[in-house]
């Protein structure tokens, strides 16, 4: 392998987080490992990842923030995933991670966050997400600071993106009984086939 | 002498306010790109307001996604991009960063200066010459804000660098001077040395920002008004450069959400007045 080849690998190592293990076979990871300028570099790299991803993946951000660990959601992020150097892609793959987080709440509302992005900007497009939590006191938190318990709000319900809706989104608690569905957010009556989101 | 701004997205207010007080425009084709089912382009709602703009002012293009320096390969994706907007508008010349910001096709979230060796010279100027061959007009290469100092292993100055990149292809410089201030600040560069060394008459467009500090490293981030140290160097800069045409006062989308257009319209005014733009 060539000298640059080395150095830029032994970079793209250190910067996403995987320089131990490049460190064992490169003398200039390990350099790069000891460097504060190095680290300051990289330090540099997650806040200005936070600050977009922040921006652009608000309402999940603002959960994970909630639960205290969105830096060290997004160290896992970038560790694991190759990452894009388009923003909108890597808001996108973001959620796509969060959405299949083991915390029901936070995982809803990626694939909700997910679905409404992809709702704006795909004319026609509807999608469903089931909830295990009331989502309005959750966007009650996001967009007004709210504060609410968890196992308060806890119950079924489906989250619908519909550019066609007002407001582009509509929610229903579902019951087990008929009818299967009360609405429960924005009161409007169904029309079409919902299908739960493909993450995948 | 020209003045010049970014425009980085579909900001209407914005551009009524910037356009008339400038000579010419600069665009990034990364700033307009979407993605649809994994492919980046330019949507042809894009490509009409930039036309639309291209209309009013002169073009010039500034990129940041082409990874010049990457050794497996530059973004064949950014080459797309330019593809698109050289089909699509008039523009007078473009230029990217001399530097790399992925590694195998994976980003690095931040643009990296090159080693400055022998080998990253061959693979510059090699792929500099490409570009040339590809769209017929100036091709300008940026000095990027230094993120590692030196270690020993450098085969050229930073200024002897460019230099020979310039003397082999023929490319025109992109003299970045906020850059220059964070390399002072970062990592110790002695700017009159390095401008007593560099190829000055290569400089067509020079660069002028203001940033902030984070945790005392100072960051070519675009996100403030142009300090008067900054205002200086591009005076300096200005009567160094005898084939410079154009002062671009950088300014990140991002920023102008939370400074106000009113705000850098002034600036502009501002800088024109400063620099002696009239």
């Amino acid at each position: 392998m060539s000298e640059l080849a080395q150095r830029q690998r032994a970079l793209l190592a250190v910067l996403k987080g995987r320089g131990a293990q490049a460190g064992a076979d490169s003398a200039y990871a390990r350099q790069l490992l000891a460097s504060p300028h190095a680290a300051m570099l990289r330090e540099i790299v997650c806040w200005w990842r936070e600050f977009l991803l922040s921006r652009d993946c608000r309402f999940t951000a603002a959960l994970l923030q909630r639960r205290g660990d969105f830096a060290a959601k997004l160290e896992d992020f970038v560790r694991a995933t190759p990452g894009s150097a388009l923003i909108e892609q890597q808001a996108g793959n973001f959620l796509h991670y969060a959405a299949g987080d083991a915390d029901p709440l936070v995982a809803a509302m990626a694939r909700t966050e997910l679905a409404l992005m992809r709702s704006r900007r795909q004319p026609g497009y509807r999608v469903a997400v089931m909830w295990q939590h009331d989502p309005a006191p959750v966007f009650a938190f996001v967009l007004r600071g709210l504060s609410f318990e968890e196992a308060a709000i806890a119950g079924t319900f489906r989250f619908v993106a519909d550019a066609a809706v007002p407001g582009g989104m509509q929610w229903f608690e579902c019951y087990p009984e008929v009818p299967p569905e009360r609405p429960a957010g924005i009161a409007l009556p169904m029309a079409g086939v919902c299908q739960v989101i493909d993450i995948d | 002498m020209l003045l010049a701004t970014t425009i980085e997205g579909y900001d209407a207010e914005l551009v009524e306010r910037v356009v008339p007080l400038v000579d010419m425009i600069e665009i990034s084709p990364d700033r307009w790109v979407r993605e649809q089912d994994g492919v980046a382009s330019i949507p042809q709602s894009a490509l009409d307001f930039i036309a639309g703009l291209a209309r009013q002012a002169p073009l010039v293009v500034h990129g940041v996604g082409l990874s010049i320096g990457s050794y497996d390969r530059w973004s064949q994706s950014y080459i797309g991009l330019l593809d698109q907007l050289f089909e699509a508008v008039p523009i007078r010349w473009h230029s990217e960063h001399l530097g790399y910001a992925e590694v195998e096709g994976e980003p690095l979230g931040t643009m990296v200066e090159l080693p400055r060796s022998r080998e990253a010279l061959r693979l510059v100027a090699q792929r500099v010459r490409a570009i040339q061959q590809r769209y017929a007009v100036p091709f300008l290469l940026e000095n990027v804000a230094r993120a590692l100092p030196d270690d020993g292993t450098e085969q050229f100055s930073p200024a002897g660098f460019v230099n020979e990149i310039v003397a082999e292809t023929g490319c025109g410089l992109l003299l970045d001077v906020y850059n220059l201030e964070c390399d002072r600040h970062n990592i110790g560069l002695n700017i009159p040395d390095f401008l007593d060394e560099l190829d000055l008459r290569a400089v067509r467009e020079i660069h002028i920002a203001g940033g902030t500090l984070y945790k005392g490293f100072r960051l070519d981030i675009h996100s403030r008004l142009v300090e008067d140290s900054t205002i200086a160097l591009a005076r300096e800069a200005m009567s160094r450069c005898p084939a410079a045409e154009v002062v671009v006062f950088e300014i990140l989308d991002e920023a102008v959400a939370a400074l106000g257009a009113p705000a850098v319209a002034a600036e502009l005014v501002r800088l024109r007045g400063r620099l002696g733009l009239v």
